[in-house]
């Protein structure tokens, strides 16, 4: 699946996870440290992911 | 997961809470703790004349969009720093929003006022966060005071507050310790200055921005990289992992148990501020932060 990391914009392409918090736990991330966004749509970390998913992870620390 | 309010499907998840929402019971769990923060700490009522400090970032987006919903008597102000790289954008968030919202929008330029932040960076060798909260703080308090507001309200939220709380433990700075919290009444120069968002993590008001869809600039200030502010709030992340709620708790402990002692030992022992001899700013020394700026900036 496509996964496109905000605010950085670094486009990452991940295998082999099916849950939203798994693709968290990949990306070294809490699951209150980013908001996960699939098809315009929020998604809670229990929620299943599939191999053809584009998806944005937004981290939400601002910094300045 | 479903929603703890009405069980539909859930779309944001809150350990802290052991709740998860919806959106439209997530929008209404946002209001409710801003109401609370602004009840329970007597922030302002419907009669005071509030300026909000708008960034263009999610919090202060989120809170003016939150007080005007609840119908606050709101204005904006904005503080172009002169970033090339960030601050166009920034701007142009701020605008467009206020467009929008039909928020009332003021624009201080720091260029025009020779203050530019890449300016001060490049001249005087200190850090420049520090500098820009200088100045940003001296703009905003002028700003208010200079137009009849009586409140100015930050968007400054759980993380932010926790982080600062963390910093002043750490150097055990009394006095900041003394006057941290989501009030600080008007006195000796200043005007009330408020934080309704304090019971909110960054997480909450950035899901909050995403399903009240505003549009808020999320990229990260270029001078801002090694910020101490961003690794306590790492840890705290950390901790909160493992104990859900627990960045609130400190906090609202620290407000309830541990912020008198400091008021009382600033009192005791720290400098009452007195009129800026340039500018009529308070401050503990002859001349106001700002104006030491603008000296060593006419020096270099």
């Amino acid at each position: 699946m496509q996964i496109t990391v905000q605010p950085e914009n670094k486009i990452r392409d991940i295998t082999r996870v099916s849950s939203v918090l798994g693709l968290l736990n990949r990306l070294g991330l809490k699951t209150t440290q980013a908001l996960v966004i699939r098809d315009n749509q929020l998604l809670t970390p229990d929620q299943p992911i599939f191999k053809d998913d584009r998806i944005i992870v937004r981290k939400v620390a601002s910094r300045g | 997961m479903k929603c703890t309010r009405c069980r539909e499907k859930a779309v944001v998840a809150l350990p802290s809470h052991t709740a998860g929402f919806c959106p439209p019971c997530y929008l209404l769990f946002v209001e409710r703790q801003v109401q609370k923060a602004i009840k329970d700490k007597k922030l302002f009522s419907f009669d005071d004349r509030i300026i909000i400090a708008l960034s263009g970032g999610k919090d202060s987006l989120a809170l003016a969009w939150q007080l005007k919903k609840l119908g606050y008597d709101i204005a904006g102000l904005h503080i172009d720093l002169a970033i090339p790289q960030s601050s166009p954008i920034a701007r142009d968030h701020v605008e467009r929003f206020c467009r929008a919202y039909d928020i009332n929008l003021s624009v201080l330029e720091m260029e025009k006022l020779g203050l530019s932040i890449p300016e001060v960076r490049k001249k005087i060798k200190r850090p420049v966060c520090s500098l820009c909260g200088k100045i940003k703080r001296y703009y905003f308090n002028k700003f208010a005071l200079d137009n009849g507001f009586n409140v100015l309200a930050t968007g400054h939220n759980l993380d932010d507050e926790v982080a600062r709380l963390f910093s002043n433990v750490l150097s055990w700075e009394s006095a900041h310790l003394g006057d941290q919290g989501p009030l600080l009444p008007e006195e000796n120069g200043f005007t009330r200055k408020v934080k309704p968002l304090y019971r909110l993590s960054e997480f909450e008001t950035a899901n909050f921005c995403f399903i009240a869809e505003i549009d808020y600039g999320f990229a990260p200030c270029p001078y801002s990289g090694g910020a101490s502010f961003t690794y306590y709030k790492t840890l705290f992340d950390e901790l909160e992992h493992k104990q859900p709620g627990r960045k609130l708790s400190f906090y609202e402990g620290f407000l309830k148990r541990g912020r008198k002692a400091f008021t009382r030992l600033d009192l005791e022992e720290g400098v009452k501020p007195s009129p800026c001899k340039s500018c009529g700013y308070p401050t503990s020394e002859e001349s106001c932060g700002v104006c030491r700026i603008k000296h060593m900036l006419e020096q270099s």
